[in-house]
């Protein structure tokens, strides 16, 4: 194993560290892609927090809690277009957006706990 | 931009990935991948259709890489016209050498190097589409391995987007990994190949 290793340094050695890169590569995606299983495998990390772009059925959907509470919690105006974001429904309601997601997590928090218990 | 873009694919809808996957297939820095993730959490959602969000970044990433195929092609037919022009006093040679021994490589990889840099090597698509198109590859030939491409990219993210719907952060770290991983993986062992291609016989038999 030596030898081939001291051959193809001495007559192949660009070829050669670009081979050695690329398998540090992979080593490298191959870590970071079971750190993500691991990290995301925590229930606590399962829901992706509410953001502006997000749509209330979506929060809904990624939480888990029925749809209607999600809306009741918003308190969506009247005459929002089809498919309001979180952005739209702040823009509505005057209000900063990031109160309203900061509401809203609360609100999700408390419906997972009562949908637990 | 990538922020606008995703703030306004809820609003916008189907036209709007459409544009995206378009311009991705054109080089420009849009997130495709990402926005095609988001669309297929709001498929999952009840927000978006399936079928349209399919057809939507299907049609949009078909019609990039047309366009830029045919935007190499032209370039190519001037580029032939100037180099002809030009022959006479050989100033052209070696790059009508090169030109060639590009068209021979396309002639015998194409095919695959149109598919795998739809989905797998995707930053590589829009030059590939160029250089497909300005060396005069069968417009048939590259459509069809153009379009089965972006079909497994399409089919891959949106299908990513409606299976990871709860969070498209972990769809889109899993899809970084995996495409990272297969395409270092791949270079890993053309590159291991060719190495153990010119060991001396000996050694061969001694790694072994």
């Amino acid at each position: 194993m030596r030898q081939i290793i001291a051959h193809l340094w001495q007559f192949h050695r660009p070829t050669l560290l670009l081979f050695l890169s690329a398998l540090a590569v992979m080593v490298f995606f191959g870590l970071r892609f079971l750190w993500a299983v691991f990290y995301w495998s925590n229930p606590v990390h399962l829901h992706q927090p509410p953001a502006a772009w997000m749509t209330p059925r979506y929060v809904a959907h990624s939480w888990q809690v029925p749809p209607q509470q999600v809306a009741e919690a918003l308190q969506i105006p009247a005459g929002l277009p089809a498919r309001p974001t979180l952005q739209d429904i702040a823009k509505a309601r005057d209000l900063p957006v990031d109160v309203l997601l900061a509401q809203l997590q609360a609100t999700l928090n408390a419906l997972q706990g009562g949908l637990e218990n | 931009m990538s922020a606008w873009l995703l703030q306004s694919l809820a609003t916008w809808g189907l036209p709007l990935l459409f544009a995206t996957t378009f311009a991705s297939c054109l080089a420009l820095p849009v997130p495709a991948s990402l926005m095609m993730l988001a669309a297929g959490a709001f498929v999952a959602s009840g927000d978006l259709p399936a079928s349209g969000v399919c057809l939507a970044a299907l049609f949009g990433s078909i019609a990039g890489d047309q366009l830029g195929y045919w935007l190499g092609r032209l370039g190519q037919t001037q580029l032939h016209g100037r180099s002809g022009k030009r022959s006479g006093k050989g100033g052209s040679k070696n790059s009508g050498t090169a030109l060639r021994r590009a068209r021979a490589i396309l002639q015998k990889r194409g095919d695959m190097g149109v598919f795998f840099s739809r989905w797998l090597f995707s930053p590589l698509g829009p030059y590939v589409n160029i250089a497909a198109g300005a060396l005069a590859m069968a417009p048939l030939r590259f459509t069809l391995w153009a379009v089965l491409g972006e079909m497994v990219w399409v089919a891959a993210y949106v299908g990513l987007g409606i299976g990871f719907a709860s969070n498209i952060t972990l769809a889109a770290e899993l899809a970084q990994d995996t495409t990272g991983l297969l395409s270092a993986g791949i270079l890993a062992l053309g590159l291991g190949a060719w190495l153990y291609r010119r060991l001396p016989r000996m050694m061969r038999r001694a790694g072994q």
